[in-house]
């Protein structure tokens, strides 16, 4: 809602949303989450696949940028992007995703999601440095494409222990 | 009157009998308890007003509706509870179409009234929004939240200087300062001065009904937002997969939740969250969906709240219902 809250996107059109784990991988129901959005992916396919070089990479930290004014609205990115990520927009009739508030970054102030968590479970890290043992790139429920690299790691949840009274 | 129970006031009080409901800062049919005798109560006043910003299911029994300010055109004062935070809000904009603020509307109504009875209301006939607010300021304000005018706010809100944790200063707040064993206080206001068991309120249902708050809104507020409702489009009730299985439902059915109070129909999700002699769902109110958990939530007092709030609590965890397959 972070998102929502600052850009205010047409109804309908979401760049970050909250996806309930399911109970194969997580034993309880609306307890556990993935927060997604584009994952600004080191090979990104939309950038790829955009006829009109809508899409660029920014050099300094990878952010993937998207041009809605040079957009025509093909949907060639929406279609090829494995994640989900750009969504269509029926008004302006262009696509668009999560810009990963780059304005915000280069004003040096966080993205508002990483803003907006109250239990910091989305932090800006630099891969090339981040480091730790129970991150993973690809967690259960969270599509594998290698080819396409997504600059993510998740923390994966610890099992709850379950203590319950016999019914 | 015991505001736990409009419904029930509203239904019997005759000395004098309520003929003019003015309704302001609250949706009474969505957050009151006993949506049903609400319903039945709303016949009785010969006029109700509400002084509101949205279409509210309080605003749909109204016979005239008072467009309110929101808090982009009013200066106001934010002081809220569970919380020790100050902060002033600045109008932002100036009142769109025919909006007035809760203050305004309440000095044009002191005036009204004062011309057809001089001397009937005694609240001002002219306020200026801005001023009413810095006259809620005083010293013993400014000394709690170390300022030394309102318009330090500005810079950003100040915080009471109170300390959250009881007994910080190996003080309680009882009159004695000690831990009370055997409270006088408790017993001047009709309870036991020594802890008594009470036996619980009794089923009167098979499950019991929990219907608290969402993590996405306050009471009825922000859940009717359209952009706040793509994450939260619709209510669900949760049941445990056992009470289900008794009752022949499936994750997704569409349910009814219901007990003498009334009922709700919306759909069910299966999860061991809940214990199996429990149904949840969350208090809301949502955009063109008839949704209200108090449709079967009765106004039943519990047997504390008296001496903090005027009137007894009601007993929310003591509800109970049951469940079957639409």
């Amino acid at each position: 809602m972070a998102c929502k809250n600052q850009y205010h996107q047409e109804n309908g059109v979401i760049w970050r949303d909250v996806y309930e784990l399911k109970e194969e991988i997580y034993p309880h129901r609306e307890r556990a989450f993935y927060s997604l959005a584009c994952n600004h992916c080191e090979n990104p396919t939309c950038l790829n696949v955009c006829p009109v070089v809508a899409y660029y990479k920014r050099d300094a930290d990878g952010v993937v940028v998207h041009e809605q004014d040079k957009c025509i609205g093909c949907g060639n990115c929406i279609r090829s992007c494995p994640y989900g990520a750009p969504r269509y927009n029926p008004v302006l009739k262009r696509a668009e995703k999560c810009s990963f508030c780059w304005q915000r970054l280069d004003d040096g102030r966080k993205p508002a999601c990483v803003l907006g968590c109250p239990t910091d479970a989305l932090q800006i890290v630099d891969l090339a440095e981040f480091d730790e043992a129970n991150a993973v790139q690809y967690p259960a429920g969270f599509p594998r494409y290698p080819a396409l690299n997504p600059s993510v790691s998740f923390r994966l949840p610890a099992m709850p222990k379950m203590i319950r009274r016999k019914l | 009157m015991n505001i736990n129970k409009t419904a029930e006031m509203l239904l019997t009080a005759d000395a004098p009998p309520i003929r003019v409901l003015w309704i302001s800062c609250k949706n009474v049919l969505s957050q009151d308890f006993d949506r049903p005798k609400m319903l039945e109560a709303f016949k009785k006043p010969e006029i109700i007003v509400s002084v509101e910003q949205f279409f509210t299911q309080t605003v749909e029994l109204s016979d005239i509706v008072l467009p309110v300010t929101t808090l982009f055109e009013e200066y106001t004062i934010n002081a809220s509870y569970w919380h020790y935070w100050l902060s002033v809000n600045e109008q932002a904009i100036k009142p769109m179409y025919e909006a007035k603020s809760n203050i305004e509307i309440a000095a044009a109504l002191s005036a009204r009234m004062n011309k057809l009875k001089p001397g009937s209301c005694t609240f001002p006939t002219e306020v200026d929004p801005r001023q009413w607010m810095i006259r809620e300021f005083n010293q013993d304000i400014y000394d709690l939240f170390g300022i030394d005018s309102w318009e330090d706010l500005k810079n950003g809100p100040a915080k009471a200087k109170m300390h959250p944790a009881s007994w910080h200063d190996l003080e309680f707040g009882t009159p004695s300062k000690k831990y009370e064993f055997r409270p006088d206080l408790c017993a001047e206001h009709g309870h036991q001065a020594l802890p008594e068991f009470k036996e619980a309120r009794k089923p009167y249902d098979k499950l019991r009904l929990l219907t608290p708050h969402t993590k996405f809104g306050i009471h009825s507020q922000f859940i009717n937002i359209d952009w706040m409702a793509e994450f939260n489009k619709k209510p669900y009730c949760y049941l445990h997969p056992g009470a289900a299985r008794e009752r022949g439902i499936s994750d997704g059915d569409q349910v009814r939740v219901f007990n003498k109070v009334g009922e709700v129909e919306l759909e069910v999700k299966l999860t061991e969250n809940v214990p199996a002699d429990v149904v949840m769902m969350y208090e809301a109110w949502f955009k063109n969906n008839s949704y209200n958990c108090q449709s079967v939530v009765d106004d039943t007092s519990s047997d504390m709240g008296k001496y903090k709030t005027g009137a007894p609590g009601v007993a929310i965890h003591d509800q109970f219902a049951d469940v079957a397959k639409v």
